[in-house]
């Protein structure tokens, strides 16, 4: 059984931390959390993946050097990471660059710095569920941990 | 009126010849009345020739048969010198004739027509029928009407011809001549000075005197918007036209001794575009517009004059407005320009009230965040310690190794250090946990961080409950690190949009030019941090300027700015701060921004300090963030105000460098 992983990418540590923190439900769910303080360390994480490893990524989007708009384009061009959701996590994205990344990237949400608890873990288990029922073969074990009504429904669906 | 005497004159001593032509002569011109006078001898022929010449009659034609060679054209030479107006068209007809004869003749104008014998009836009929016609057309077209069948239609044609070239040459000559004579006068004010005289002359002559009159200066003569059925000459003194504005009445022109008012209202029909008003006492001769009619009627050279005035008005008002349009436009591009000064500084000053306002109000919860914080962490240690005041003393006792809390608090202690462990080498740490001890990869990084926080000599948990536990301490210990190096960072921005926008002060206070430099930078961070950004200072030995440190940013700012916007992702951006003496001795200092951007295209060069030149359109963002066109122009205006001075080099593709020369104050040991 595949082992997914959540990436998190900021090149604040104190962000970052308390990302990691509020993601540590999601833990408990199988998921594996990485963490990476720059888009250069993100890609050697995603190099360590398999195909359809990385589940979600929250990316940050001024960074040094480069933007998360562009990284998240280079993951959704990649085979091996096109499936894994992309949520942008930033208080500085203009709209020229939301659009971007929505266009060019996919993008799947927006989080506007600050988050509150609540808002993230919903906004990730909704991520978490279409990532898993549109990849996994049995996402039935993710069920009680993430969207339980849309992954049966799914399973089901899929019986049928 | 009796038809004119017209004969031809036939030279010929062969009689035969002689009834031959005059048949052939005859049969041209058939009921025309010609005599054909015919004779042997020249002398008798130049005698009929000058008898019936001296006696009105015409003789277009002499023909002269030669019979024998002929070496001698004397004949002809006599007839000419007779005829002294060259009057009859001589025609020869030979069968030999010495070459330098007939040249002679010819380029003498001695022999008009000259035909080989024997005749050829055609080539004679058409050489007559062209002399006479010439005859007729060139000398005597007067007669032509009365011997109409002497002038034939082809010759008449061509004749008609010319007359209409010359005559349309004549006509565009004449209008060209009119219309330069025309534009010569039309700022000439003597045509309306007559023109004025000659209105007034007419009045007093048909008994309308009463509409000449006398005003006192201030006097309405015409209201503005009135309807207006008559014009005015100014007799003496001046009048004035004024335009109700908004507010105020406006002069529009003043108009002395010779000027026509009312004159575009009335033909236009239109209410009176401005109000006329005596400037001075002024002495006015109006026509109405049936008076107009009555003297245009009467007086027929008038209307030539009145066209040429109503030109010359037309002229006038024409320049006038022309000059007043540039004048205008140049007004309005200035009241323009300082419109969006002031905007543009009111904006700045609202900012930075605004800004100073913002910044009191975080700095205080930033600060007592900070506080907090420590509070917090300090009170934590107090009762963690208390707590293990009583384990540390059983441990002494069984000998046993640390506790749990005691473990932790060692955490929460060696949390506060700056120094954390990166998220690579985190990770590192926990895959070797994982292949060492089996554990969950949220347990293998939990017991990670707290292996490297607090090393592995301490005999750590393995059991992952316990873990999470004593992970509790250290994250603990973290987030409160984290409160307060946030509202320290707060605290820090705060401070710097203070010292940034510092609204209060427009005033020029001497300042180190490196703490402007930083505290935009700061400002900047979340842009700048997209590029390798570096400030050299190294340099620079004097900082110290005189400013108003509020509009230096403003240039910093900018210019950061700017280069950010023309720079891609990932590219260098760097400013560099130095000194420099000028001939004088006195030290400047110099500050030079560049970047690795798009560069700055030599045909736009020239412009970019001027305001509203932008190259940030829409169309060249991609639809957003477009740029007014202000900033370099402020820029430069700051800097000039500053008294230094502003340069820029640039290379299309490869960067952009701008340089900021600034005088400095003090000496280097200030």
């Amino acid at each position: 059984m595949m082992e997914y992983t959540i990436l998190c990418v900021d090149d604040e540590r104190e962000v970052l931390e308390s990302l990691l923190r509020d993601l540590e439900p999601f833990e408990q769910a199988g998921f594996r959390i990485e963490s990476a303080s720059s888009v250069s360390e993100a890609r050697e994480v995603v190099a360590g993946l398999e195909t359809n490893q990385l589940a979600l990524v929250l990316c940050d989007h001024l960074m040094p050097g480069i933007t998360g708009v562009e990284f998240l384009i280079e993951l959704a061009k990649n085979p091996n990471t096109r499936q894994a959701r992309k949520v942008l996590v930033t208080g500085q994205a203009g709209l020229a660059d939301t659009v971007k990344a929505v266009n060019q990237a996919g993008l799947d949400h927006y989080i506007a710095k600050p988050w509150t608890a609540a808002e993230m873990s919903k906004v990730v288990i909704d991520m978490l569920t279409g990532f898993v029922i549109a990849v996994d073969p049995a996402p039935q074990r993710f069920a009680q941990y993430l969207d339980f009504g849309r992954i049966m429904e799914a399973v089901r669906e899929r019986e049928f | 009126m009796t038809a004119p005497d017209i004969a031809f004159l036939i030279l010929t001593s062969d009689s035969a010849e002689a009834a031959l032509l005059v048949c052939q002569l005859e049969a041209l011109y058939p009921g025309t009345g010609l005599q054909l006078e015919t004779s042997s001898h020249p002398e008798d022929a130049l005698r009929r020739y000058a008898y019936r010449t001296a006696r009105g009659g015409h003789i277009p034609l002499v023909i002269w048969q030669a019979t024998t060679t002929l070496s001698d054209i004397g004949f002809f030479r006599k007839l000419r010198v007779l005829a002294s107006g060259n009057e009859a068209r001589l025609m020869l007809l030979s069968a030999t004739i010495e070459r330098h004869c007939l040249s002679d003749g010819l380029a003498d104008r001695v022999i008009d027509s000259y035909l080989n014998l024997p005749l050829s009836e055609h080539h004679f009929a058409v050489e007559v029928k062209r002399c006479v016609s010439s005859y007729f057309l060139d000398l005597h077209p007067e007669v032509i009407g009365q011997a109409p069948a002497f002038v034939s239609h082809l010759a008449l044609h061509k004749a008609l011809d010319e007359v209409t070239r010359s005559r349309q040459k004549l006509a565009s000559e004449l209008r060209t001549l009119k219309s330069g004579a025309l534009l010569r006068t039309l700022g000439d004010q003597s045509v309306l000075l007559r023109l004025g005289t000659r209105v007034a002359d007419w009045l007093v002559h048909s008994q309308r005197e009463n509409q000449i009159e006398s005003f006192e200066a201030g006097h309405v003569v015409l209201a503005e918007g009135a309807a207006n059925d008559g014009i005015w000459f100014v007799l003496e003194g001046e009048v004035a036209q004024e335009k109700m504005g908004r507010l105020d009445a406006a002069e529009l022109l003043v108009q002395g001794v010779g000027e026509v008012l009312g004159l575009l209202s009335l033909l236009s029909s239109q209410p009176a575009f401005a109000t006329i008003r005596a400037k001075t006492a002024c002495r006015l001769a109006r026509l109405s517009r049936e008076n107009l009619d009555q003297l245009l009627s009467d007086d027929s050279e008038f209307l030539v004059e009145f066209l040429h005035a109503l030109l010359c008005v037309l002229h006038s008002r024409v320049t006038a407005l022309s000059e007043t349009k540039v004048e205008l436009q140049e007004s309005y591009f200035e009241l323009k320009q300082t419109q969006t000064k002031l905007v543009e500084s009111e904006k700045m000053a609202t900012i930075g009230v605004l800004t100073a306002g913002i910044a009191h109000e975080l700095n205080n919860p930033s600060a007592a965040l900070a506080r907090s914080a420590e509070h917090l962490k300090s009170e934590m240690l107090e009762v963690l310690e208390r707590v293990t005041a009583g384990d540390s003393a059983a441990a002494k006792a069984t000998g046993s190794g640390a506790t749990l809390v005691q473990l932790g608090l060692h955490l929460l202690k060696a949390s506060e250090s700056s120094v954390q462990p990166t998220t690579m080498v985190v990770r590192e740490r926990s895959r070797a946990i994982e292949l060492r001890s089996g554990l969950r990869p949220q347990d293998a990084r939990r017991l990670a961080e707290i292996e490297l926080m607090i090393g592995q000599d301490n005999e750590l948990p393995a059991d992952p409950q316990e873990i999470l536990n004593l992970h509790r301490y250290l994250s603990i210990g973290r987030f409160l690190s984290i409160v307060q190096s946030c509202s320290q960072r707060i605290s820090r921005l705060v401070a710097g949009m203070k010292d940034y926008a510092a609204a209060e002060s427009q005033d020029f206070v001497a300042v180190d030019i490196r703490h402007g430099i930083q505290d935009t930078a700061l400002m900047l961070g979340s842009r700048l941090k997209l590029y390798v950004f570096e400030t050299q200072e190294n340099d620079l030995k004097n900082p110290n300027i005189r400013a108003v440190p509020a509009k230096l940013n403003q240039v910093w700012t900018n210019l950061l700015v700017n280069a950010c916007d023309a720079t891609a992702t990932g590219g260098s951006i760097g400013v560099h701060l130095s000194n420099e003496r000028d001939e004088s001795g006195a030290e400047w200092v110099v500050v030079t921004v560049s970047d690795s951007g798009v560069g700055i295209a030599p045909e736009v060069a020239p412009r970019i300090f001027e305001p509203r030149f932008t190259t940030k359109t829409a169309q060249a963002s991609g639809g957003t963030a477009t740029g007014l066109g202000l900033g370099l122009a402020i820029v430069k205006k700051i800097i000039t105000d500053h008294g230094g001075s502003i340069s820029f080099r640039s290379q299309v593709n490869v960067g952009t460098e701008f340089c900021v020369r600034l005088r400095c104050v003090g000496t280097a040991e200030d």
